[in-house]
């Protein structure tokens, strides 16, 4: 008798030591390039950035070695690679801008990047099987709501360019709709695993899709409300569309229906289109979209196309091969170190390097897919597929925003950019997929 | 001669970068290509599975050697099927012995059976067609150790078990 097995498995932390290597060697080069191109030499942050990023790089590999042993071997070096290469970038503009020179943007990166790391290490050693969380559906749900709608309470939420995202307590402060993500994620995940039969066979057939019975379809009007609100009340259409296209995109999977993402595409887009007729902020943002190149639009202020069409310029100005890390001008461009840090990256990294990074986040999102594919249990199927969709979905939207081929958003490129809420929210991301992945291919091994 | 070994260091960069990325490609190829087919080894395989098909006890049956067939292209690659009495059927139907889900296959496709001792491949009025040994298959023929049959995009290889 024959059967089917997988080749070479034994070495995949080997493998992944090697990844590791490459990926911190790249971040400190990104840290000298930058270092010496922007300052003349090697600063003393160049050394502890790379003394930083070594130890960390040799940590996380230490933990997957002791308690994920079979986790996937390419999402976490890649992810850290993403990081360093972002915080290179992030430590380029504050040297190269004179207004804030002494805030050092890249310090504070830094530590949430070992913040960030120490929460990979805790869902790593805590979270032993990822069904775990599945038994914290509806705790999710309600951390979840809660944690989008804190930005809305008084006294702790704050308004900043615009969008009601913020917390501040005690001078600290924090965006909890990241955070948000993962308690959706898990909730979305544990709510369709259990309903996805209702939602996959039940309803009238239409145009060759079948339709949900208008009962069913409640969590989606559900969900949809919820993107509104934060549409209208926090002015956050990015945040709004993630969520959004989370909950679609693990609908689609736990049902295997289009029409499900029919009606969720009918529904946002007539919801966008919606909200622009009514609320002129909304409609401001679709003018600097389409009319970006206009000179009243680009004035005007705020609400005007100046950042959007200085990214551009800034791409433009990197060409195929960029202008090299630390000899470009990509601080002129306002919030170049978070949400336009992909305009800084194109332009000092050119097409060639975007390319690279681009292909690094499809890599990630194609682990997670892999993951969902060889995970046994519905519920991490959900999940991996969740944190997958929504990692490629805010690189879509983020990446789409600067190089205007959608509204842009301010939602920040995950890893990448600068933001602790974010950094430390997405490596947790990663760890959970870490610990699915694990399963998945002891599963796959038949080795549980 | 500075800026000249900036550039070099650039452009090194870039294809550090780009060194990662298809290194991590490398890495991931071995799971979208890596399946490859297992055969374990006969000892293993020997009385405890036999007993457990049921496998006629008779003298004559013993004496004949095992064989059985091995699919080693097609949806059903790495397969194997042992020969042991019973007739083995192929085809598209979920009733088959070797259910092949392939659009050239028709729903009862071929048969194997055994006559006078050996073992013989019949087409079943398929669709489109068996081919033994490279040539269509139009009446029921004789089948050998290393016989080879096509039907669809699969192919089956008889050898000793």
């Amino acid at each position: 008798m024959g059967t089917i097995a997988e080749t070479s498995v034994s070495s995949r932390r080997t493998l992944e030591a090697v990844l590791f290597v490459l990926a911190v060697g790249l971040s400190i080069a990104a840290c000298a390039l930058v270092s010496m191109g922007a300052a003349g030499s090697l600063t003393s942050e160049f050394w502890l950035f790379s003394a930083t990023i070594t130890l960390l790089g040799g940590v996380l590999h230490g933990a997957l070695r002791a308690w994920a042993p079979a986790a996937d071997p390419i999402i976490a070096p890649l992810a850290l690679a993403l990081n360093g290469i972002g915080l290179a970038m992030i430590y380029r503009i504050d040297l190269g801008s004179t207004t804030r020179p002494e805030e050092g943007v890249a310090t504070s990166q830094l530590l949430w990047t070992a913040v960030g790391m120490v929460s990979v290490l805790v869902v790593l050693a805590t979270l032993r099987d990822h069904r775990q969380l599945r038994r914290m559906t509806f705790t999710a749900m309600t951390l979840g709501i809660g944690l989008l709608a804190l930005p809305l309470v008084p006294l702790i939420g704050t308004e900043r360019n615009g969008s009601r995202v913020w917390i501040e307590v005690w001078g600290y402060s924090a965006q909890p709709a990241e955070f948000a993500k993962i308690a959706v994620a898990v909730f979305f995940a544990g709510y369709l695993v259990a309903h996805r039969e209702v939602l996959a066979l039940a309803g009238p057939k239409f145009l060759g899709l079948r339709f949900p019975r208008i009962r069913d379809a409640g969590p989606l009007v559900l969900a949809w409300g919820v993107s509104l609100a934060i549409l209208v009340f926090q002015r956050d259409l990015g945040t709004s569309l993630i969520f959004f296209g989370m909950f679609i995109a693990m609908l689609y999977v736990a049902t295997q229906r289009a029409s499900w993402v029919v009606m969720g595409l009918g529904l946002f887009l007539g919801g966008a289109f919606a909200a622009s007729a009514v609320f002129p902020h909304v409609a401001a943002r679709y003018e600097t979209w389409l009319f970006a190149f206009s000179g009243e639009i680009y004035d005007r202020n705020p609400g005007g196309s100046g950042q959007l069409v200085q990214g551009i310029f800034g791409l433009s100005t990197g060409g195929l091969w960029g202008t090299g890390l630390g000899e470009g001008q990509p601080w002129l461009v306002p919030f170049a170190e978070s949400d336009f840090i992909f305009a800084a990256l194109g332009e000092e990294l050119g097409l060639a390097g975007v390319m690279a990074i681009l292909t690094i986040y499809l890599i990630i999102g194609q682990r997670a897919m892999r993951t969902a594919l060889g995970v046994r249990d519905g519920f991490g199927k959900l999940l991996a597929a969740g944190i997958g969709f929504t990692l490629i979905l805010q690189v879509c939207v983020v990446v789409g925003g600067v190089t205007r081929l959608i509204p842009l958003t301010g939602m920040t490129a995950p890893l990448l950019a600068a933001g602790g809420s974010s950094l430390v929210a997405t490596w947790i991301m990663m760890g959970v997929l870490l610990r699915i992945s694990d399963s998945a291919h002891r599963a796959e091994r038949g080795t549980s | 001669m500075a800026q000249f070994s900036s550039s070099v260091f650039q452009l090194g960069f870039l294809v550090l970068l780009w060194a990662l990325v298809l290194s991590a490609i490398a890495v991931l190829r071995a799971d979208m290509y890596g399946v490859h087919t297992l055969f374990r080894l006969r000892d293993r395989t020997g009385p405890a599975q036999q007993s457990a098909h049921q496998a006629p006890a008779r003298t004559e049956l013993l004496s004949r050697p095992a064989w059985e067939l091995r699919i080693t292209e097609g949806p059903l690659r790495g397969t194997t099927v042992p020969l042991a009495s019973a007739p083995v059927t192929i085809g598209r139907a979920p009733t088959s012995t070797v259910v092949i889900d392939d659009d050239y296959c028709s729903a009862r496709h071929a048969r194997i059976f055994l006559a006078g001792g050996s073992w013989h491949l019949e087409d079943l009025g398929s669709t489109n067609g068996t081919v033994l040994n490279g040539s269509a298959l139009r009446e029921p023929a004789l089948l050998e150790v290393g016989s080879t049959m096509a039907i669809g995009e699969t192919r089956i290889e008889v050898d000793e078990q």
